[in-house]
C-alpha cells in the first residue's frame, strides 16, 4: 500500500486525493473553460468579419471590433497558456485521472458540438432560403475546430482522461439522435401537411412548403451523421457504463416512446373531432395530423430500436426500459381520465353559453385510447409475477415513483380544490361556477386515486410473496473495495454483477512477474459473504482475501 | 391465502376498469346528449347575457348588437373579430338594482389542442346591464366578448 501512495503523490506534496489539488483543478479547469469560450466568440467575430467583409456597404461603430480583439488577443493567449499549463501536468497519472479534466472535456466537448451544429444548421437552412450568412458559418468553423481539439486531447493516448472518459461520447450520440429524429419528424411532416393540403392559413404569402422540408432534412442528416459518428464509430453502442445504460433508457426508449404516443395522441385526436366534432372547419382541425403522424412514426422507430438494443444489454436494463414505457402509458392514462371527468362535469355544469366541451372530451379520450393499451402491454397487469420480480429493485422503485408522483399530484388537486370549497363556503356564487371551477382539479384528483389504488394493491401483493418466498430485500453487501494488480476493470465488473454492489477498486503496484487470479476465484469468495463493506484483496498469485469491514 | 393475495389485485383492477369503462360511457352520453345550454327568461339581465354570450360564441355580431344599449351601439367602433373559440360563460351572480344590474360571470378559456395541450384558465368578468324602455341591455361586457371599443371615443 505504502509503495502506491509513494508513486502517486505529486512531486509538490500535495496527492491525488487532496482537497488542494481538488480545489485546483476545479478552479483551473473552470478558468479554462471561459477562457476557451470567449476567445472562439472572439475568433468567431473575426473570421465573420473576414468572410462577410465584401458584404457589407457601411460600416458604423467600432465597438463589436473592439470587443472582439479583446476577446481574441487577450482571451486567446490566456487560454493558450492556461491550456499549455494543465496539458503539460497530464503526464501524471493523478492528474489524468481526475474528475475535473474528464468533466472539463466532457463539457467543452457538448458545448462545442452543439454549437458548430445548430450554427452549421443555420448556414444551411438560411443558404435554402436564399440568404448568405457569414456570421453563423464562422461560429461554426471555429467552434467545429474547438471541438476537433478537445476530442483529439480525449482520445490522447498518454494524456486522455481515464475518468469519465465516455460521458462525451454518450452525450454526442444522444444529442445526434434527439436533433436527427427531431429533424426528420420536421421533414416528414411538412411533406404530410402539403399533402394534406394544410398549409398555415394565417400567412398571406406562405413559404412553398419544402422550405420547411428542408430545413428538417437539414437538421436529419446533420443528427444522423452527429449519432452514427458517436454510435458506431465511436462505438457508444457498445460501452458498459451505467450512465450509457440510463442514456440509452432515457433518450432512446423513453423520448421515442413519448414522441410516439404524443402524435399517435394527436393523430387519433384529429381523427375523432373530424368525425364527431367538425364545427371549427376541417382545416384547423387537420393543422397538427401532418407532424403528428411524423411524430408517431419517427418516434416508434426509435423506440422499438433501442428497446431492441435494451433487451440485448442487460437484464436490469430490459427491465428498466419497460418500466419507463410503463410509467409513460400510465402518466397518459392518467391525465386522460383526468380530462373526462373534467368534461363530464363541463358538460354538467350548465354554463350560460359555451363553445361545447366535445373537444375536451375527445383530447381526453384519445389519450386514455393511447395512453392505457401501452401500460398495459408494457406493464402486463394479469401477468402472475414471481417473487423473484416482485423483490426487483427497478420494480420497488417504480412504485415508490409511481406513489411519490400520485402523491404531489394529489395534494395540489385537493389544496385547489380545498380553496375553492372555502372560497364558495365564505363568499356563495352559483353552484354551476363552482362546478366550472374545480372540474379540472377534480379530474386529476378522481385520476390520481385510481392510480394510487391500484398500484397500492400491487405493492401490498408484492410484499406478500416475497415475505412467503423468504427473499432478502436489499443486497447482502452494501460496498466492495477491491485491491487488485494492475488494471482491476475486469474484475469490478464481474464482482458488480454477481453482488449487484458498487466496487471501489484500488489498483495495487503488480509485483515483478505476478499473473492476476482468476476472476472467478475472487466472484467465488464473495459468495455468502455480508457486510455493508468489504474488503477484497485479489492475489498475489492465487491468492484472494476477502474482509468484511466493522460499521 | 396464496389464492386470496392472487386474487385480490386482479379484484382491484377489475373494479378500476369497470369504473373507467363507465366514466368514459357517461361522458360519452352527456357531453353528445346534452344539447345548447338551457335559455333563461329573456326579459331578465341573465337571459340577455345568456343570448349575448351565445352570439358573440357564434360569430352573430348583428344579434349581439341587438342587445346592446342603443348608446353604445351608436358611438360604436368596431373590434376586429377576434375568435371567441373555446369560450365558456358560466353565471357567478347577478345584482339587481332599479334601473341597472350586474351579472357577474365567470369566462373560462381554454387554449392549445390535442390530448396533452389542452389547457385553459378562467377569470371572472362583470356585464353591466341597464333598462332601456323595459327591456335590459349591456352597456359593458368582460374584454374576451366585447365587440365595441370601449377606448374609441363616440362620434
Amino acid at each position: 500500500m505504502s509503495a502506491a501512495t509513494g508513486t502517486a503523490a505529486a512531486p509538490g506534496g500535495a496527492g491525488p486525493g487532496s482537497a488542494q489539488g481538488t480545489v485546483r483543478r476545479l478552479i483551473v479547469f473552470v478558468l479554462l473553460f471561459v477562457l476557451v469560450t470567449i476567445a472562439a466568440i472572439g475568433i468567431a467575430g473575426l473570421v465573420e468579419r473576414l468572410l462577410g467583409a465584401a458584404r457589407d456597404l457601411a460600416v458604423a461603430g467600432t465597438a463589436d471590433l473592439a470587443l472582439q480583439l479583446a476577446f481574441t488577443l487577450i482571451g486567446g493567449p490566456l487560454a493558450a497558456l492556461l491550456w499549455w499549463a494543465s496539458w503539460r501536468r497530464m503526464a501524471d497519472p493523478a492528474e489524468r485521472g481526475s474528475v475535473a479534466w474528464g468533466l472539463y472535456l466532457a463539457a467543452m466537448g457538448t458545448v462545442s458540438l452543439v454549437v458548430a451544429t445548430s450554427a452549421l444548421a443555420g448556414t444551411v437552412t438560411s443558404l435554402v432560403d436564399g440568404r448568405w450568412e457569414p456570421e453563423a458559418l464562422a461560429v461554426a468553423i471555429v467552434w467545429a475546430l474547438v471541438w476537433v481539439w478537445h476530442r483529439w486531447m480525449l482520445r490522447h493516448p498518454a494524456k486522455g482522461p481515464t475518468r469519465l472518459a465516455t460521458v462525451p461520447l454518450v452525450l454526442g450520440a444522444a444529442y445526434g439522435l434527439v436533433v436527427g429524429a427531431g429533424g426528420v419528424v420536421v421533414a416528414v411532416g411538412a411533406v404530410l401537411d402539403a399533402a394534406f393540403g394544410t398549409p398555415t392559413l394565417a400567412i398571406l404569402v406562405p413559404d412553398p412548403w419544402w422550405y420547411a422540408a428542408l430545413d428538417g432534412l437539414t437538421w436529419a442528416v446533420i443528427g444522423g451523421a452527429i449519432w452514427w459518428w458517436h454510435w458506431v464509430h465511436d462505438g457508444v453502442r457498445r460501452i458498459p457504463t451505467a450512465f450509457a445504460a440510463v442514456a440509452l433508457v432515457v433518450v432512446g426508449v423513453l423520448g421515442g416512446a413519448a414522441a410516439a404516443l404524443a402524435g399517435a395522441g394527436t393523430a387519433l385526436d384529429v381523427g375523432l373531432r373530424l368525425a364527431f366534432d367538425p364545427a371549427d372547419g376541417t382545416a384547423a382541425i387537420l393543422e397538427p395530423l401532418g407532424t403528428a403522424l411524423a411524430a408517431a412514426a419517427v418516434g416508434a422507430f426509435v423506440w422499438r430500436l433501442h428497446a431492441r438494443i435494451a433487451d440485448a444489454h442487460s437484464e436490469a436494463t430490459r427491465r428498466a426500459s419497460r418500466l419507463v414505457v410503463a410509467g409513460l402509458g400510465l402518466a397518459g392514462a392518467a391525465s386522460g381520465i383526468g380530462v373526462v371527468v373534467n368534461a363530464v362535469l363541463a358538460a354538467v355544469a350548465d354554463p350560460l353559453a359555451s363553445t361545447g366541451t366535445r373537444t375536451l372530451l375527445l383530447g381526453g379520450i384519445s389519450t386514455l385510447v393511447v395512453g392505457g393499451p401501452t401500460w398495459w402491454l408494457a406493464w402486463r397487469p394479469t401477468r402472475r409475477v414471481d417473487p423473484a420480480e416482485a423483490a426487483d429493485v427497478g420494480r420497488r422503485v417504480y412504485l415508490v415513483a409511481v406513489f411519490g408522483a400520485s402523491a404531489v399530484v394529489a395534494i395540489v388537486a385537493l389544496l385547489v380544490v380545498g380553496y375553492r370549497l372555502f372560497e364558495f363556503v365564505l363568499d356563495p356564487v352559483t353552484g354551476a361556477a363552482l362546478v366550472d371551477r374545480i372540474r379540472a382539479p377534480l379530474g386529476l384528483l378522481v385520476a390520481t386515486a385510481l392510480v394510487f389504488a391500484y398500484h397500492f394493491a400491487v405493492w401490498r401483493r408484492d410484499r406478500v410473496a416475497i415475505a412467503e418466498a423468504g427473499i432478502a430485500t436489499g443486497r447482502a453487501i452494501g460496498r466492495v473495495v477491491l485491491v487488485a494488480p494492475g488494471d482491476p476493470s475486469p474484475f469490478v465488473r464481474a464482482v458488480s454483477e454477481a453482488t449487484g454492489a458498487p466496487v471501489t477498486a484500488w489498483p495495487r503496484v503488480p509485483a515483478e512477474g505476478e499473473t492476476p487470479p482468476d476472476v472467478d476465484r475472487v466472484v467465488g469468495a464473495l459468495q455468502g459473504v455480508s457486510g455493508r463493506r468489504v474488503l477484497v484483496l485479489a492475489g498475489p498469485g492465487d491468492r484472494v482475501e476477502v474482509v468484511p469491514l466493522a460499521e | 391465502m396464496d389464492d386470496a393475495a392472487r386474487s385480490r389485485p386482479d379484484r382491484t383492477l377489475i373494479v378500476i376498469l369497470a369504473v373507467l369503462g363507465l366514466l368514459v360511457v357517461v361522458a360519452l352520453v352527456v357531453v353528445f346528449t346534452r344539447g345548447e345550454p338551457e335559455p333563461l327568461d329573456a326579459a331578465t339581465p341573465e337571459g340577455v347575457v345568456q343570448r349575448y354570450a351565445a352570439a358573440v360564441i357564434d360569430g352573430d355580431e348583428s344579434a349581439a348588437m341587438d342587445l346592446l344599449d342603443p348608446e353604445v351601439v351608436d358611438s360604436c367602433v368596431r373590434l376586429p373579430a377576434s375568435s371567441a373559440e373555446g369560450v365558456r360563460v358560466t353565471l357567478v351572480d347577478t345584482t339587481l338594482r332599479d334601473d341597472t344590474a350586474d351579472v357577474d360571470v365567470l369566462v373560462t378559456t381554454t387554449y392549445g389542442d390535442g390530448p396533452f395541450g389542452a389547457s385553459e384558465y378562467d377569470e371572472r368578468g362583470v356585464f353591466d346591464l341597464v333598462l332601456v324602455d323595459g327591456d335590459w341591455r349591456i352597456e359593458s361586457a368582460p374584454w374576451q366578448l366585447t365587440i365595441c371599443d370601449p377606448t374609441a371615443v363616440g362620434r
